[in-house]
């Protein structure tokens, strides 16, 4: 090894008139590998002119122990030479792509090396040198190697960060309030490093808790920041007993206003720089209420132990931060009789687009493949970061008992027509939550379901295009059951179900099957309003 | 959708190309008019009429509504209807509503 001090260390380059570029090239270290002692010398000496500190090598090997002895990271750039005895200039090269691909290496061919410009660059070289090296393009090599050196290494320690935010993210995502008297399952499939997909629990007295889902704008360090300082100011504004809808106000008003410095007289999208997505669920055991306020976020939905679903509050709108006024308003309902809410991130219902099935059969698929210790594979594909949460109303509810929402939707009569469509869909939406059914319970299923919709379609809206029905399919793991409810706002039909099927096959009446058939397919039926809400189950 | 009539004319074979429902009925069953013909008094030259719902999975109500209108048509001129499938839940759907004991069904 010979160490040498730079030129600018001995005085030498005060009357080289180099000194603009000198505060950047002393802070560099540049590493010259080169046999031939005249050539060796000539680089080391005109790089050292440029005020950059020259350790020099004779070998591939010396290289290396120079290079380890004070470290890679101590070196900005490595000019070596491509023919050397015993190894050669790549060989370095691999080594130094091996322990660190940040540091650029430049390598110095002859004239009749060129095919090896190709392989140099193939392995990781930043540039090559001709000989004879020209003293602008040996500096213009080496400055921009530093430059890339430098790059590399800014992106390396950025990415370490974001991760290191990630998993102090993971960690954090849905930690428990004071005695974590809510329940709450998540499911997190992170695209990103980091980013501003959260769930936040508090305890705020014995019967009051909140839960808190945010989604921010961006996949990085500050979005990341931006969801912490949110978490931070509900936090602080929620144990000073400030309602959910003040709270987003008061947010909403710190982000156009010292964040994104939107004009209030004439505000726009243009100059947002973070915005958060956000739904609370406020939850009073005393009353036995929850408050939804859902805002640029997905709302909620809620169901009962026997999957009975709604949506709660309103879906869509503008996240905090683009414009001064909040169109949301907070929901009530009741919850006397227990469920539990779930909520999900944008990420959610674009994946389950992607699928072709519903959000809840999605969402149901994650949280058993959660169950299992998997990860669900179709989120291999899913474009941005997935969140979920189920949130428990009764902690000690056997919920694996209770019936989960599938698919919670509403047709209207004008579309009966398109009824192979919808089927498909339950057909997806049913194949992604379960598995694991047999094809002859998917049949009786969705033929049943079928058969319900268009009877509520075809007679529940009396022709009127406008009326709709609502539509609902239900799974609880533990029975291996499904649940179809179908419901119209019709008077409904009286049906002999024992007489009927004996009419049916005898005189071959060429109508009124449909009911026959849902009698004959489920398990179970209950029909209540006359026939109008109809409740259909399948075991297997 | 072509309709088959065998080589010794005896059957006559109407292919149902997948589901037999409530969306494609209609069309099957403008299919089926041509078979039986507009003249009532005219019996047909065949002897049994196939409804072949070989590649069909899921046969609904309306479907089922249309094979007891064909078969009420089929016996109106003395004749026999056959019902071909592969798929059991074709069986099961027919057999719930007890058409399996008016029409012949061949498992195929």
């Amino acid at each position: 090894m010979k160490w040498r001090k730079p030129l600018s260390e001995t005085g030498l380059l005060e009357s080289s008139g180099l000194s603009n570029d000198l505060e950047i090239n002393q802070a560099s270290r540049v590493l010259v590998v080169e046999d031939d002692r005249t050539s060796r010398r000539f680089l080391q000496l005109a790089l050292e002119k440029r005020g950059y500190a020259v350790d020099v090598a004779e070998s591939v090997t010396e290289a290396w122990e120079t290079l380890s002895a004070l470290g890679l990271d101590a070196y900005d750039c490595v000019v070596s030479d491509y023919r050397m005895p015993e190894r050669n200039g790549l060989e370095l090269l691999a080594l130094i792509q091996q322990h660190n691909a940040a540091l650029a290496t430049i390598i110095i061919t002859a004239e009749s090396e060129k095919e090896l410009v190709t392989e140099s660059l193939r392995g990781g070289a930043t540039d090559f040198l001709d000989k004879p090296i020209g003293l602008e393009n040996l500096h213009d090599a080496v400055a921009s190697a530093i430059k890339r050196t430098r790059r590399q290494r800014h992106l390396e320690q950025s990415d370490t960060a974001v991760k290191t935010v990630g998993r102090a993210q993971e960690r954090l995502l849905g930690a428990k309030g004071a005695d974590g008297a809510m329940r709450v399952d998540i499911c997190f499939y992170p695209k990103h490093e980091a980013g501003g997909d959260f769930f936040s629990q508090y305890q705020l007295t014995a019967d009051k808790f909140c839960g808190l889902l945010t989604d921010v704008s961006g996949h990085d360090l500050q979005a990341a920041y931006t969801s912490a300082y949110f978490q931070g100011v509900v936090r602080g504004m929620l144990e000073r007993a400030a309602p959910m809808t003040e709270i987003f106000a008061t947010f909403n008003r710190l982000l156009l206003e010292e964040w994104n410095q939107v004009d209030r007289v004439k505000p726009t999208t243009a100059d947002i720089k973070a915005s958060v997505a956000a739904c609370a669920i406020s939850i009073d055991a005393g009353t036995q209420t929850a408050t939804v306020l859902a805002q640029g976020m997905p709302a909620p939905v809620y169901w009962l132990p026997d999957g009975d679903a709604k949506v709660v509050g309103e879906t869509g709108g503008f996240p905090l931060g683009w414009f001064p006024d909040l169109s949301s308003r907070a929901v009530v309902q009741r919850i006397s009789n227990g469920g539990a809410f779930c909520l999900w991130t944008d990420g959610l219902e674009q994946a389950a687009e992607k699928q072709g099935v519903s959000e809840l059969s999605l969402a149901c698929a994650l949280q058993e493949a959660k169950g299992r210790g998997e990860q669900l594979a179709e989120m291999g594909s899913a474009a941005d970061d997935v969140l979920t949460a189920d949130l428990w109303i009764s902690p000690a509810e056997p919920m694996m008992e209770t019936f989960r929402p599938l698919l919670l939707e509403q047709y209207q009569a004008r579309l009966s027509s398109e009824i192979d469509t919808f089927q498909a869909y339950w057909q997806r939406s049913l194949r992604m939550a379960v598995p694991e059914m047999p094809a002859t319970s998917e049949h009786d299923i969705l033929l049943a379901a079928r058969e319900a919709l268009l009877n509520a379609l075809k007679h529940g809206c009396a022709g009127r295009p406008h009326y709709f029905a609502s539509f609902q399919i239900a799974y609880s793991s533990q029975r291996r059951a499904i649940r179809v409810r179908v419901s119209d706002f019709g008077p409904g039909h009286q049906f002999d179900f024992d007489q009927h099927p004996k009419v049916a096959a005898s005189e071959l009446p060429e109508e009124h099957r449909g009911l026959l058939l849902i009698n004959q397919l489920a398990c179970k039926v209950d029909f209540k309003r006359n026939g109008a809400s109809v409740t259909m189950d399948f075991t297997w | 959708m072509k309709l088959e009539l065998n080589t010794d004319g005896k059957t006559m074979t109407l292919p149902v190309p997948g589901d037999l429902i409530s969306t494609n009925v209609e069309t099957i069953r403008h299919e089926a008019n041509a078979l039986f013909g507009t003249d009532a008094s005219q019996p047909p030259k065949w002897n049994i009429f196939i409804l072949d719902l070989n590649t069909a999975k899921m046969v609904d109500s309306a479907g089922l509504n249309l094979i007891v209108s064909l078969f009420k048509r089929a016996q109106q001129h003395g004749r026999k209807m056959q019902i071909l499938y592969s798929n059991p839940n074709i069986l099961r759907t027919i057999a719930f509503t007890r058409l399996d004991k008016h029409v012949e069904m061949v498992k195929v």
